[in-house]
């Protein structure tokens, strides 16, 4: 009988410790939420150490022989994205930022920003991102007036790339270049 | 986002420009409920002269998780469930 509810609690702490994803509904998430974590785990803004501690919380692993050195950040973080539910991943993600990465821009303040930069004028965020990209390309491609004919998806683009840059640098510093 | 795609076309030179939306499959995985397979989703990759110089996921499109034995349609965009 004592063996038998032993097995009963045992039984109920394992299926505690043990809850089963069975994948994320991206209905849960707002456009910049999920943008924001896209940015944070598929661009390199959080070590390879990091993905990897968050695919190990969540008990997913890929199936190659050394998985861990051959798959990308990013294809780890976009089955992150894909497979863990909205409420466990920002938790994962957060603590790992607030822990780690204090003197980078967090989520609020990420959004404090891009609700500002919304208001700003393409040739506003044109100067912004001139100012702050490293990638050329990205740059003249955004800049080159035969493929941006509307003011709208333009400044997608731009508010895009300025927040992922944004975030690769430190807080102080992004604060610094949005001054100028 | 969707707002954020530039109309694609491929140019003289066989190159692509502006944005595609390309389907693209995960390496296989596995999950903690022991169930293993790929994922199939959407990007919207960008390019400029063939090179790609933005991706994202398409979120409004969804994605697929294919395990194994069976598709489970398990997303939230237009194209799921």
């Amino acid at each position: 009988m004592i063996k038998k509810i032993s097995k009963f609690f045992k039984g109920l702490i394992k299926k505690d410790n043990n809850v089963i994803f069975h994948g994320s509904d991206w209905k849960d998430y707002s456009d910049f939420e999920f943008e924001w974590l896209e940015i944070i785990l598929t661009k390199n803004i959080i070590k390879k150490e990091d993905i990897l501690s968050l695919l190990k919380k969540f008990k997913i692993k890929f199936l190659e022989e050394n998985w861990e050195d051959c798959v990308s950040t990013e294809e780890m973080g976009n089955v992150l994205i894909n497979d863990v539910p909205k409420k466990e991943l920002w938790l994962g993600v957060t603590d790992i930022l607030s822990k780690k990465y204090a003197d980078k821009l967090n989520f609020d303040e990420a959004y404090k920003i891009w609700g500002k930069l919304s208001n700003y004028s393409r040739d506003d965020l044109s100067k912004i991102y001139k100012e702050i990209s490293k990638n050329k390309d990205s740059s003249d491609f955004v800049n080159d007036k035969n493929f941006s004919e509307n003011e709208e998806f333009v400044k997608g683009f731009l508010m895009s790339f300025i927040i992922e840059e944004l975030c690769k640098i430190s807080k102080k510093e992004a604060i610094k270049l949005l001054e100028k | 986002m969707s707002n954020k795609s530039v109309p694609g076309s491929i140019d003289s030179g066989g190159n692509k420009q502006g944005t595609f939306l390309e389907g693209e499959q995960s390496r296989p995985h596995e999950h903690n409920s022991g169930s293993s397979g790929r994922d199939v989703e959407a990007f919207r990759n960008t390019y400029k002269d063939d090179k790609v110089v933005h991706r994202e996921k398409a979120s409004d499109w969804g994605k697929v998780h294919n395990d194994n034995d069976y598709v489970d349609y398990d997303s939230s965009g237009d194209s799921g469930k």
